[in-house]
């Protein structure tokens, strides 16, 4: 358990928060939850520092970046396909081939940006949030249509991965940095 | 005027403070917990205690760790002046609010 929490911090943390936990399990919840309880009090209290540990890690943020960049030339790809092909309604397709880019583009941006000089992330995951139910909704049309399109579904796995990952690396919060004056 | 604080970060702080000399970690987070009267986890808390240390609201000080924690150091904290005064200007700002506002329960058909 201990080796799980400490994967989950930061180097500089690590110490004091092991100890703390250690300390609280040992005096405190052992003996009153006994093992398989205050076993399961540590597992739940170690995950809870998942969100920040992804946000943090290097691996996932370049991870981000990658697949930003994947689903804008995929979307730029798709946005000059509708122009090509001129299908019905292939305008408004388009635009949002285009938005979804340029999403992709901010998001990688954001996350290249150190936090403070970039106070926007709250209104990216907000927006791939929405993407994400997006590519939800296409997947599900998709895999029910008549003619199954092999691209619509790996598109849409994309959106809904690149919608994950970016609502879960991205800081929603604005460090009080910014608000305290 | 600065931004208010929001209300985990107020119990925080206030946390710290009414644990005194013993303001740690662990102890700040089974305050929190008391006060908020929820279950809370530690991840929340020792990330609120980070982004306030960060903003200067919360200054921190490592000591000698026990044989419990298996020798690992103990992380103290405290409210400087700056986090006083955020406090001092959030509870005046939300008195203001206020007002004379008494919420009465809804009267039953």
């Amino acid at each position: 358990m201990e080796s799980l929490l400490e994967r989950m911090l930061a180097a500089q943390k690590r110490e004091e928060i092991v100890g703390d936990f250690r300390e609280e399990y040992i005096e405190s919840i052992l003996p009153q939850r006994g093992q398989l309880r205050a076993d399961l009090w540590y597992a739940r209290h170690a995950l809870s520092f998942l969100p920040r540990a992804m946000r943090d890690s290097r691996t996932m943020g370049k991870l981000l970046i990658f697949i930003s960049g994947f689903t804008m030339i995929c979307m730029f790809w798709l946005a000059a396909m509708e122009m090509k092909l001129r299908h019905p309604g292939f305008g408004s397709r388009m635009a949002l081939d285009i938005c979804i880019a340029l999403l992709c583009l901010v998001t990688a941006v954001s996350r290249i940006l150190p936090s403070p000089q970039n106070p926007k992330e709250t209104w990216v995951r907000g927006m791939w949030f929405l993407v994400m139910l997006f590519g939800a909704m296409t997947f599900y049309n998709n895999a029910r249509a008549p003619h199954f399109e092999g691209f619509v579904f790996v598109i849409s796995l994309l959106l809904i991965a690149q919608g994950m990952l970016t609502v879960l690396t991205l800081d929603g919060r604005k460090s009080l940095g910014q608000r305290t004056k | 005027m600065a931004d208010l604080l929001g209300t985990f970060e107020q119990s925080v702080l206030l946390s710290i403070l009414n644990l005194g000399e013993g303001a740690y970690g662990r102890a700040i987070l089974n305050g929190v917990q008391e006060s908020l009267q929820r279950r809370i986890s530690a991840g929340a808390v020792y990330s609120t205690l980070e982004r306030l240390e960060a903003s200067g609201l919360v200054r921190s000080r490592l000591e000698a760790g026990t044989a419990v924690r298996g020798g690992r150091a103990r992380r103290y904290y405290n409210v400087p002046a700056g986090g006083r005064r955020a406090l001092s200007e959030t509870r005046r700002a939300l008195t203001a609010i206020w007002g004379n506002v008494e919420l009465r329960a809804e009267a039953r058909p």
